[in-house]
């Protein structure tokens, strides 16, 4: 019974005090990091030999699809270029500074939450390599999640699908603004968009950069499907993310000198 | 097993646990697939140790299980807690030497964790479909390993002393010479 109350209390007063957690956490990550990296390298290794050499499969068709899709890209890069040099020429008139490309650095995922029910990594980058509690996490297709905890030389990342992650977002094609939630599963929710905004499913959400966590302008994914029911004063808007977390090796973590 | 000891190998075996779940398992299968090694130990914690011992345990590979999840630091232990109450009461109801016993020991055991669990993680509202789907296949996989996770522990943490290989039940049974 005494364990019991015991454990509420803890629950109550590390959600209040998440430090506590932290630095527990910290130094446990500390001590299997080795193991995460060692096993980590056995499993990826045995992935590419299976993948590469023995399981050939559909390779020649897939190789084919892929060159199409290379030549459509390399189209779409050259008439990209042409907006750019535009904007570069507009900008230079307009005497607007330019942001600066994204400073970060490139870590490996080396393990998952091992319950099962935290939306949770862990990396093979901590504080040695400059990373910080509270920076943000992306990946080539889009936004990841934010580091919560910290080690020498490993750090835990909530991601967007986590029930505790929080994202401030918007609509690309109309600026309606939300907050991007987990909901513990593959999909993520944006929150508190009232019912008399215009959402469809297909619009692509990103980043506010209103929380001063995420840049501006990062892609987090599309929206799968609004649900407006009538006792809500919110619409039910599912988005589907963009990253897919079960097949994540590499992440990049966001640089933010003011953390 | 002294309290020192007991509480040394709970926790070298529970990091391990958490090891093998998150970074071995973790990145080959679905999260609905992995076993919750930790839970088989706090099983037989309730049907193998005495009530106050066990319960310390349990509280501990809880918290090893909150620690390494870096969240929050009391859920597991908890739940873990409660479910180490709850059968530690019907051990002496049920023959854990089966396999069936075990497995749907285990199982219920898993979804009773999952559910104190995520209560205290989320509040009720995200035990939906989804949720229920992970928690029954989790349980499922953790059953089907808990004959072998109990034999395992009984052969590591009681050793070859025949005597002490058996569950409160068997021993009940031995001495008073009848089944319950």
């Amino acid at each position: 019974m005494l364990l019991f109350f015991v454990g509420l209390f803890l629950t109550a007063y590390s959600s209040r005090n998440p430090e506590t957690t932290r630095i527990g956490s910290a130094i446990i990550n500390q001590i299997l990091f080795p193991f995460q990296t060692a096993s980590t390298v056995v499993i990826r290794t045995t992935s590419h030999v299976w993948n590469g050499y023995i399981a050939l499969i559909e390779v020649r068709k897939e190789n084919r699809q892929l060159e199409r899709e290379v030549s459509l890209l390399r189209s779409e890069v050259i008439s990209l270029n042409e907006m750019q040099q535009e904007n570069d020429e507009l900008r230079q008139t307009l005497n607007m500074k330019e942001e600066s490309a994204l400073d970060g650095i490139v870590a490996t995922v080396i393990g998952v939450d091992p319950s099962g029910w935290v939306q949770a990594i862990s990396v093979d980058k901590g504080s040695m390599s400059g990373v910080r509690v509270g920076m943000a996490v992306t990946h080539a297709g889009g936004g990841v999640g934010q580091v919560t905890s910290v080690s020498l030389n490993s750090s835990r990342v909530l991601l967007l699908t986590d029930h505790g992650s929080g994202v401030d977002a918007l609509i690309q094609r109309n600026r309606v603004r939300g907050v991007l939630g987990g909901r513990g599963g593959v999909d993520c929710e944006l929150k508190f968009v009232e019912k008399e905004e215009d959402v469809i499913p297909g619009d692509v959400v990103v980043t506010s950069g209103l929380d001063m966590v995420y840049p501006k302008g990062v892609y987090i994914g599309k929206v799968k499907s609004v649900n407006q029911r009538t006792d809500d004063l919110f619409q039910r808007i599912v988005v589907e993310p963009a990253v897919d977390f079960s097949r994540l090796e590499t992440v990049l973590i966001i640089i933010k000198e003011d953390l | 097993m002294d309290i020192v000891r007991s509480t040394l190998i709970v926790i070298i075996l529970g990091l391990i646990c958490a090891f093998i779940q998150g970074a071995l398992l973790g990145q080959i299968m679905h999260v609905s697939f992995i076993p919750n090694f930790l839970l088989i130990i706090v099983v037989y914690l309730a049907f193998f140790e005495s009530s106050s011992l066990g319960a310390f345990l349990a509280f501990v590979a809880g918290l090893i299980l909150d620690i390494t999840s870096g969240v929050l630091l009391g859920p597991w232990a908890t739940s873990f807690v409660v479910v180490f109450a709850v059968f530690s009461v019907l051990s002496q109801r049920i023959f854990v030497e089966s396999f069936l016993a075990a497995f749907l020991s285990v199982f219920f055991a898993s979804l009773m964790a999952s559910g104190v669990c995520l209560s205290l993680f989320y509040g009720f509202q995200v035990i939906g479909p989804a949720t229920l789907k992970i928690s029954v296949m989790q349980g499922f996989v953790s059953g089907l390993l808990a004959p072998i996770g109990l034999g395992f522990l009984r052969h590591v943490l009681r050793g070859s002393d025949n005597s002490q290989m058996s569950s409160l039940l068997h021993v009940g049974i031995r001495q008073t010479g009848k089944r319950l």
